[in-house]
């Protein structure tokens, strides 16, 4: 299937639209001649948590191109030409855990969390745009490239069934905070660089959903 | 989900050495007891009925559960699918249904053979998962790493079962921390060059019921 991207400047501004495999394709190689990237897309990320507060982690399977075999964030990938980064959420989720969800604005969070069974229904919404964000990503050779992009970071909920698509991850694990802390210090290198970002910066709200204010 | 309550009140059903039915016992009080005569004997004269499940997805794969750190024994082990003791007026088929929806949240139905194989075949099995009978052991060696990194064999009676589920899972954050699934290859592999992550259970049982395994996952690939 082909599947288009926004491609953007450095800078931030709207160049053209390309095949995302075409497009990568592209951006190693400059990776491999310059040592840096200089497009970049749109992506979309979300850490899940567990009602009780724990996280959601996906184990990438070993045959992904990026990152194989690491300790990720639960869902996340391209925002699509024509796509919001919201929908990309709402699709990532469904394709990749076949979870429903719905990503609402904070201010309705706070009533939704009241009002919906978690255990049918993810509920999702919007950290923050990093317009100029850079996610760090290991090849299958081990060496590590700098992807720039611009990324909508998310936040959820959700205590239900998943089923994990056949290729892309080959599994899923639900711990506290202060296990995977643990982890993190001892096997960094378990762990994709995403994943220590995400859970460095919002680490405040890895909490409980009845503690989220 | 089953609460530390219900735990303590779970009653299992007891045998002696010659599988004899004894009793019924509460769980917590009969491991009390067991543990203290291993170690006073370093052998036991009591045994429990177990069933155990290697569930297959609808890729071949097979589903293994890492025991969680709350766990005291076998901690952080990867393990089969599911594991279970058989309690007061439960048949192992029953104690299946019971454990996969209790566990993984999914309905389950065990079949004979020839059943299991057109279900397989025919049903659409990301709505309910299909298991089969393989065998029951009379002797079985359960090993329990310990704490502190000691191990206890205590016998069993163990009902072996293999199944097929394509649909969502839920894991309870509690007893299992990780889903992970492997390729039979891989696992083989893997169970001779990583043995420490391992259960003694999956380095027993895996190698002895390879073909049957292989086979069943020559089917679901035949379908898929």
């Amino acid at each position: 299937m082909e599947e288009l991207l926004e491609i953007y400047s450095k800078e931030g501004k709207f160049l053209t639209i390309k095949d995302k495999s075409e497009s990568h394709k592209e951006m190693m190689a400059e990776f491999i001649k310059k040592g840096k990237v200089s497009n970049k897309h749109k992506h979309s990320r979300v850490l899940l948590l567990t009602s009780s507060g724990k996280l959601i982690l996906q184990k990438r399977s070993k045959w992904k191109g990026d990152n194989p075999g690491l300790w990720d964030k639960s869902v996340g990938g391209h925002t699509f030409k024509h796509e919001s980064f919201d929908f990309t959420i709402v699709r990532e989720c469904a394709e990749e855990l076949q979870m429903p969800t719905t990503v609402v604005n904070k201010s309705d969070f706070k009533h939704a969390k009241n009002l919906i069974d978690l255990r049918v229904l993810g509920l999702i919404f919007q950290l923050e745009i990093n317009k100029n964000d850079i996610s760090l990503r290991k090849m299958k050779n081990k060496r590590i490239w700098e992807e720039p992009s611009i990324t909508a970071y998310y936040l959820g909920y959700y205590d239900g069934p998943i089923r994990f698509e056949r290729g892309e991850s080959s599994g899923f694990r639900v711990s506290s905070l202060k296990e995977i802390e643990e982890e993190m210090k001892k096997n960094p290198q378990m762990f994709t660089k995403d994943m220590l970002y995400m859970i460095k910066k919002w680490k405040h709200l890895i909490k409980p959903i009845n503690k989220i204010k | 989900m089953t609460s530390e309550i219900e735990i303590y009140k779970e009653k299992i059903k007891i045998f002696d050495m010659h599988n004899r039915f004894i009793k019924l016992e509460n769980k917590f009080k009969f491991y009390k007891s067991l543990r203290r005569e291993y170690k006073e004997k370093n052998k036991v004269t009591r045994k429990v009925h177990t069933i155990r499940l290697f569930l297959l997805n609808g890729v071949g794969k097979i589903f293994l559960s890492r025991r969680s750190r709350i766990k005291k024994e076998n901690s952080l082990l990867f393990d089969k699918t599911i594991g279970a003791h058989i309690r007061k007026n439960e048949t192992p088929e029953y104690t299946v249904l019971r454990e996969a929806e209790e566990e993984l949240g999914f309905a389950a139905v065990v079949l004979d053979r020839e059943d299991f194989e057109n279900s397989i075949k025919e049903n659409n099995l990301r709505l309910f998962g299909v298991a089969k009978f393989i065998e029951t052991i009379s002797n079985f060696d359960a090993y329990y790493r310990q704490p502190d990194g000691s191990t206890v064999i205590f016998p069993q009676i163990t009902s072996i079962f293999i199944g097929v589920y394509d649909g969502s899972i839920k894991f309870e954050d509690s007893e299992t921390d990780i889903i992970e699934v492997f390729d039979i290859d891989e696992l083989i592999n893997e169970l001779k060059n990583n043995p420490d992550i391992y259960t003694n259970d999956l380095k027993v049982l895996v190698p002895k019921y390879e073909n049957e395994l292989r086979k069943i996952i020559k089917l679901i690939e035949k379908k898929s």
